[in-house]
């Protein structure tokens, strides 16, 4: 059973935040596990990456709503930014969508390491949902509206 | 060969009788990883000649997912060059468990490459 825990931060998209709100999880957030803290560890890391890769394609400096709540018995971190590249976000989605219909996320995850392997012309690893789902064992949702997005990861604690 | 030094990553090479020893230590959180692992992963491979090759991946304490783009183009290049290569990543670590099983198992036909875990120093 979790502390309960309330954190919320709002972003600069630089890259240098992705370490600094790590750090920040690693300090408030100490559960008896270590495979839960390396878990959450990369989530917030993997989806502080995408929102920062976002906004630097968004070309303005918007900021990043960072959420990190847990219950007794979940954890749930929330990101959200503006997003305004229609390719990347039909990539998102699908990503989503392949996690959703999945019933063993480490399918997805080994399948893109074949393409990756496969294919040398390819440039991004879009690896970071899958990992989330199959590595972190966190739930993936998210919310469009007016070009901002919301993902939310969550992972019941048994 | 010196090694390499980028942000919270240090890759150190050493080489003991006819084999050499890559180590990955701290942490790999860079936007752009293959920028600098692809060139210097690559004149590793060049250097290596007729030796072996053990990348031992049991220090590190994190990488992000970009990371493993230059990872797969290393393996990829030392198959094609049949460098004899044995990839190590910590057992009792649940990340890289997680990362590396996957890694063997799309690697298992490749007849130089060997993903093997073993226990963290």
């Amino acid at each position: 059973m979790m502390s309960r825990i309330d954190f919320e931060y709002t972003i600069t998209p630089a890259w240098e935040v992705v370490k600094t709100v790590d750090k920040k999880i690693k300090e408030i957030f100490t559960p008896n596990n270590d495979e839960l803290l390396t878990a959450t560890s990369m989530v917030v890391s993997e989806l502080i990456e995408n929102a920062v890769k976002y906004g630097e394609e968004n070309g303005e400096c918007r900021s990043i709503d960072f959420k990190f709540h847990t219950e007794s018995h979940r954890i749930i971190i929330q990101v959200t930014n503006p997003v305004r590249a229609k390719d990347k976000l039909d990539i998102f989605k699908r990503h989503i969508r392949e996690i959703e219909e999945s019933t063993n996320p480490l399918e997805l995850y080994t399948r893109r390491l074949q393409e990756l392997m496969e294919n040398p012309g390819i440039k991004k690893t879009q690896l970071g949902l899958y990992r989330i789902a199959y590595e972190g064992q966190f739930k993936l949702s998210y919310m469009l509206k007016d070009n901002i997005l919301t993902v939310e990861a969550v992972r019941d604690i048994l | 060969m010196e090694n390499l030094h980028e942000g919270d990553l240090i890759l150190s090479v050493s080489a003991s009788g006819k084999q050499v020893i890559l180590k990955w230590q701290g942490e790999s959180r860079s936007k752009d990883p293959a920028g600098f692992l692809d060139p210097y992963l690559s004149n590793l491979v060049h250097s290596l000649d007729d030796n072996d090759l053990v990348v031992d991946f049991r220090e590190l304490e994190s990488m992000n997912s970009s990371t493993v783009l230059p990872i797969i183009n290393l393996i990829k290049k030392l198959e094609e060059k049949t460098i004899n290569t044995e990839i190590l990543y910590n057992e009792n670590s649940s990340w890289q468990k997680a990362s590396f099983i996957p890694l063997s198992a799309i690697t298992k036909i490749y007849k130089h490459i060997k993903v093997v875990p073993r226990k963290g120093d």
